[in-house]
């Protein structure tokens, strides 16, 4: 090979290189994302869905909230009420795709359990009715 | 037969070439790189400001309920009238966004899209007759939106009753005003 | 010299282009470093302002307290409506628009501002305030320790604002000096009784700082504002919330306080409105006559021309409200 040839493949190889470099680069810019504004989205919504879900007046069950449907699940009347009206309003408040787990405890013994997911952003709310202290759990999954 | 001065330009000539490209290519790469970084930035702080919004709308005095965290939704229809007479106030506070809050539960399929408005809220079947306000829009632009949102608590104080919504707030990848 | 053999590049050749191309590479690039450094400061300046304004929003979602770390000493300015950084007259100087109530003094100079958020309620929730104080401006409350109405005022103020109060006849201004001289504002708010005035306290502290009095009458809800030039001038404060902003502002109260009564205004044609359209709804005759009643309390609220009226008619639909209430009647608020 003559030199003049190889150095114009040196040069070559050169810009080669510098490309690759470049679209690497580029590339890796675009990947780094930031994820903490979702985060904090996903605990609003959870909070919000826990807070708003347990005020609403339900229509099919005598203008009741869950609030009270807690109370009566906590004093011994059937829990499958609550259970209804929960898989209701949240099955149309939910957006596709999401579901969730949900628990009341009554002076911190847990009353009513429903799982339908295991991984997701956790959120509280407790009440007193009566002298009596309920919380009740929320968590929102995506699937 | 090339002669020895011949090859020597040409060399010289390739060299400079070749420099040139790299060097033109290099200021290019970074040249695009730098814009890429900064409309990331703007959407990412637009998207930042929507995220707060959300917090915010929901306390928003105009727009609540006292101190209960729902929004009470007969403020709804007077803030829109204020906000016809004093829109650059508003247009400061939210800049190039839409605000829209539908009903969710219980309410009808049927009208989940009907905007509500003083026709809709005057006559007898409301609030069964409507599911969504508009509370506010500015697009001057038309730009392209991307949407944040989060459920809420609804409040009638009309009938003393509570449903279930969801606030929704696009916005535009610009957090001009 | 250059044509000595055809075709063959001679080294002065060389040299001189390499000299003409590398400096006008050399230029491009200088050139272009500039306008991206120009640009970068350009984007963090007004990134800090829009920073600032965000904390704010999260902070002002519900009442309490903070320390904003800037992470370096900005100087940071809140007129009116306006959040500034840097110097008016420099190159670095970055304004924008807010819609927040913020009340604090005109400059801060500081890496950390302590934040107090607080609704004011007329008697509905009319806006959050948001008090700023540096470690910069320094203030002193001074007034009866016996009167519960000022021990009550001043124990709602949270200790991470340092502004201590002291007993009107233990007040010495000499023990202050130190301070005061080592403030860039010292603001000294008397409650009912003056007994230093502000001559008085200048020839104590001197020129080192911007010396503020104010005066305020706790019976007539005003205050006398003297600036750091003595100049006086005459306020009104409607609620605690507001007197809180004006100790905290001193002579730059007026301009926010004025925002702050437009907002009123604006709250009030709302709950104004709201009533008007929960009447036509309404079908018992008792509620649509409270609430009627209210409806005219609110716009005689709305047009209040003086603070005693102001006052008056919030008494009268604080009470017009717990009516409704009790008559199971949808309230105004």
């Amino acid at each position: 090979m003559r030199k003049g040839q190889s150095e114009v493949i040196g040069l070559m190889v050169i810009v080669l290189i510098l490309i690759f470099m470049g679209v690497l680069y580029l590339g890796f810019a675009n990947l780094a994302g930031n994820d903490t504004l979702a985060s904090q989205r996903v605990g609003i919504e959870t909070e919000n869905a826990l807070n708003a879900v347990l005020r609403v007046n339900l229509e099919n069950y005598d203008d009741k909230t869950i609030q009270d449907l807690i109370v009566e699940c906590g004093g011994g009347f059937d829990c499958n009420q609550l259970e209804n009206a929960l898989k209701e309003v949240y099955t149309a408040v939910l957006k596709p795709g999401t579901t969730f787990s949900y628990w009341v405890l009554m002076e911190d013994e847990e009353i009513y359990a429903t799982s339908t997911c295991q991984i997701g952003i956790v959120s509280s709310y407790v009440f007193v009715r009566d002298g009596i202290f309920y919380e009740a759990k929320l968590r929102l999954c995506k699937t | 037969m090339v002669k020895k001065g011949q090859v020597h330009v040409s060399e010289t000539i390739l060299v400079l070439f070749v420099v040139v490209i790299i060097l033109m290519m290099g200021v290019t790469i970074y040249f695009k790189f730098s814009v890429e970084k900064s409309k990331t930035l703007a959407e990412e702080l637009s998207e930042e400001q929507a995220t707060i919004m959300l917090a915010k709308a929901v306390g928003l005095e105009e727009l609540s309920c006292e101190g209960l965290g729902c929004m009470d939704t007969s403020k709804f229809l007077p803030f829109k009238r204020v906000l016809g007479e004093d829109f650059g106030r508003y247009k400061r506070m939210f800049g190039r966004k839409r605000i829209v809050v539908k009903e969710l539960y219980p309410i009808e399929d049927s009208v989940k899209e009907v905007e509500c408005d003083v026709v809709k809220y005057i006559q007898m079947e409301y609030p069964e007759n409507c599911g969504s306000w508009v509370i506010y829009d500015y697009n001057p632009e038309n730009e392209p939106a991307a949407k944040v949102s989060t459920i809420v608590s609804l409040y009638y104080p009309e009938f003393d009753e509570y449903r279930v919504g969801r606030l929704e707030i696009e916005h535009y990848g610009d957090i001009r005003r | 010299m250059i044509k000595s053999k055809k075709g063959n590049t001679d080294l002065l050749f060389k040299w001189m282009f390499g000299i003409i191309a590398g400096a006008i590479v050399l230029t491009f690039f200088i050139r272009f470093s500039y306008v991206h450094l120009s640009g970068e400061s350009l984007i963090e300046g007004n990134r800090i302002l829009l920073t600032v304004d965000n904390k704010l929003d999260a902070l002002g979602v519900r009442e309490g307290t903070d320390v904003f770390d800037l992470k370096d000493d900005f100087s940071l300015g809140f007129d009116c409506s306006l959040i500034t950084s840097g110097d008016i007259m420099g190159e670095n100087f970055f304004e924008r628009k807010t819609d927040k109530i913020i009340f604090g003094p005109e400059k801060i100079n500081d890496r950390f501002i302590s934040i107090w958020t607080k609704k004011w309620e007329a008697p509905y929730g009319i806006s959050t305030f948001y008090y700023l104080k540096d470690k910069g401006s320094n203030i002193l409350l001074i007034g009866s320790t016996n009167s519960e109405e000022f021990s009550d005022f001043t124990g709602k103020i949270p200790s991470i604002m340092g502004v201590p109060a002291i007993e009107t006849t233990q007040f010495n201004p000499a023990d202050f000096t130190s301070q005061a001289r080592q403030s860039n504002k010292f603001t000294v708010v008397y409650f009912d009784r003056t007994p230093y005035d502000w001559s008085v306290l200048k020839s104590q502290y001197g020129s080192f700082m911007d010396l503020e009095v104010i005066v305020v009458n706790t019976a007539d809800h005003t205050a006398e504002v003297y600036d750091y030039n003595g100049n006086k001038e005459e306020v009104f404060y409607f609620r605690d919330e507001m007197l809180y902003g004006l100790i905290f502002s001193g002579s730059k109260y007026s301009c926010t306080k004025d925002i702050a009564m437009e907002r009123f205004n604006v709250l009030t044609r709302i709950y104004t409105e709201k009533v008007s359209r929960i009447m036509s709804k309404e079908n018992r005759q008792e509620c649509v006559d409270l609430l009627n009643e209210a409806r005219k309390m609110l716009e005689a609220y709305q047009n209040s021309l003086t603070k005693t009226e102001l006052y008056n008619y919030f008494e009268k639909i604080e009470k017009q409200n717990l009516q409704l209430e009790r008559e199971d009647c949808p309230t105004v608020y």
